[in-house]
């Protein structure tokens, strides 16, 4: 195998010929191989086949390269694949201009010859990921990592001229416009994270992904993903490989970290409903008249990814609740606010009666009965993060809700007790207008 | 006031007052690494430029050149940021061309509040909308096969709606 010769028309050398019928055989070996052998066998061939081109020359490789691709576009179009031959005969003609009289005369050739050139071939298709005729036959099998395949796309093909997205425009009709494609990579960073924005709206990071390969390499970034993360859980962050939850989870991503792990929902708000009964007053006229009311009462918890929230009750339907709690600076008096923290599957809240600034301060200065014991009261909750069937942490369950009251410097603290009629489950429901608008970007 | 005279890549020149030159980082050093503030007649090149980019990048420094400098202040972030001033709208009704070149010429400029400004409108033009829609406005080619678009549908499919 050490003196190949350079001519790519006839490598009929006696040393390469035997080396060719080499990885003929054991491709063929496993063509005819089982699923659990195939990638063995795949490999070696692979070893063998880059023993043998360090010894062809560089003119050699691209014709079989060339050859390659055209031989996998007329396969493709044989079995009725056009459109997905296409690309493979633009990308031989770009390799060897004249590839199609080029292939035409090795059809001619002996066909001895012309197998070990189709072995060579289909070998170097398969080693460079290109079509692979066996599992375009077998149907759609998954690609493990799509980032990686994407990104050799969009080195190999020529349609994206160096740049990370193709134009849908007309190339024929001249256009002087820039396109998104003219935006060098970190502007476009830099737009996805706007996109992202403080409020973590990663749905629509993930529709960005499902534009193109080259939005999917963008969008797939792992410092966006990371950076969500950090927003979400803050100091207990952790890495890939350690949490704090007691199965030991890894994470293969930062975004699978941000889909996987436990933690509040941020573009909607959970809402229960409670209702009960009560008697009315008696009439005196009619003793027998008892009247009974029902009474229904929303809970809102709305998390901000900053780490603030905000939870209100109110007897508005849901409908016209969740705008209450659409401005965060302009909170309405009966909302309490405060700060959450996750740890693993719980979430704890610590929250406060909203100050209402203005006539409360005035009447501080006044000096009225007590100014300071208004807004000494702390309620503290711990909440458990459940899925539901359809998605994740989409529940948060009652475990603890405790009222702190301060009082002559004294903390007395009570408990409430929580009866599933009294603290259902809170729900989780999306609301659009949360975040229709980036307020900042992702940082 | 002192002016300076900017450049265009098509040689337009601009008289332009030195403060609101200034807003631009690329301008400032400039002036400050060369010596130029007090040479009256110094022309600054801009070549990755063009006068129609220019005079609109000017207009908006001439706009903004009162702001307060942004500060970290916790208490300022919570004022609301997310509606662009009504002129900043005004000034950003252009085709998606112009955009991308005010984009370009922010960042080559080093104009931080115009940067964050188009960056933040061209992500608006994205948000909340589907992938056919965000190809539509763009004019992005559909390169996915279709096993590579539902695999990444499939990938996708934890944020989707039910």
């Amino acid at each position: 195998m050490s003196d190949v010769d350079s001519d790519g028309e006839a490598p009929g050398q006696e040393t390469g010929t035997s080396a060719l019928d080499e990885f003929r055989e054991s491709w063929q070996r496993e063509l005819q191989g089982h699923l659990t052998t195939e990638s063995r066998n795949r490999s070696e061939s692979g070893d063998r086949l880059k023993a043998a081109n360090s010894n062809l020359s560089e003119a050699d490789l691209l014709q079989a390269k060339a050859e390659s691709l055209y031989r996998t576009a007329v396969q493709l179009e044989q079995r009725g694949k056009v459109y997905d031959a296409l690309p493979f005969y633009r990308k031989a003609t770009q390799i060897v201009p004249d590839i199609e009289f080029k292939f035409y005369e090795q059809q001619k050739l002996s066909s001895d010859v012309n197998k070990k050139y189709h072995s060579l071939a289909s070998d170097l298709a398969k080693q460079l990921d290109l079509g692979q005729p066996e599992t375009s036959v077998g149907g759609e099998e998954a690609v493990d990592n799509l980032y990686d395949k994407f990104q050799m796309d969009l080195r190999q093909d020529s349609i994206y001229n160096g740049k990370m997205i193709a134009s849908s425009r007309d190339a024929s009709v001249l256009t002087t416009g820039l396109h998104f494609s003219d935006l060098p990579p970190e502007i476009v960073m830099r737009i996805l994270r706007w996109v992202v924005s403080a409020q973590l709206d990663m749905r629509s990071l993930e529709q960005c992904a499902a534009v193109s390969k080259g939005f999917y390499v963008y969008a797939r970034d792992e410092e966006l993903w990371r950076l969500a993360c950090v927003k979400v859980w803050g100091h207990n962050v952790g890495t890939l490989e350690a949490q704090d939850s007691d199965i030991s989870n890894v994470y293969y991503s930062w975004r699978d970290m941000f889909i996987r792990r436990e933690r509040v929902l941020f573009n909607g708000c959970y809402i229960s409903k409670t209702t009960y009964l009560r008697m009315g007053e008696n009439s005196f006229q009619d003793q027998f008249y008892r009247p009974v009311q029902l009474v229904e009462y929303y809970r809102y918890i709305r998390f901000m990814p900053d780490g603030k929230v905000l939870m209100m009750t109110s007897a508005d339907e849901p409908a016209q609740g969740v705008s209450k709690l659409k401005h965060l600076h302009n909170v309405r008096p009966e909302m309490l606010r405060g700060r959450y923290r996750l740890f693993g599957s719980t979430v704890t809240l610590v929250l406060q009666k909203s100050q209402a600034r203005g006539p409360g301060h005035m009447r501080q200065r006044r000096g009225s009965i007590m100014p300071l014991e208004e807004d000494s009261s702390q309620f503290l909750i711990e909440l458990r993060i459940t899925s539901s069937t359809k998605r994740r942490c989409t529940q948060l369950v009652w475990s603890h809700y405790t009222l702190v009251q301060k009082r002559n410097k004294v903390d007395t603290s009570s408990e409430f007790d929580l009866t599933e009629a009294k603290y259902p489950p809170l729900r989780f429901s999306t609301v659009k207008s949360y975040h229709l608008d980036a307020d900042a970007p992702l940082a | 006031m002192p002016s300076i005279k900017l450049q265009s890549s098509d040689e337009e020149i601009f008289d332009t007052d030195i403060q609101i030159a200034k807003c631009s980082g690329t301008i400032k050093t400039m002036l400050e690494d060369c010596g130029m503030e007090d040479d009256e007649n110094a022309i600054v090149p801009l070549p990755n430029v063009n006068s129609t980019i220019l005079r609109k990048v000017l207009t908006w420094a001439h706009y903004h050149k009162d702001d307060p400098q942004p500060t970290e202040d916790d208490e300022s972030k919570e004022k609301r940021t997310d509606d662009i001033i009504s002129w900043d709208a005004d000034f950003l009704k252009v085709d998606q061309g112009t955009l991308f070149e005010l984009i370009l010429a922010a960042n080559y400029l080093d104009i931080k509040g115009l940067l964050e400004l188009t960056c933040k409108t061209v992500a608006n033009m994205i948000k909340g909308k589907t992938p056919e829609e965000i190809r539509k406005t763009f004019n992005i080619k559909k390169d996915f096969t279709p096993a590579e678009e539902e695999q990444v549908r499939k990938e996708n499919e934890w944020c989707e709606e039910k």
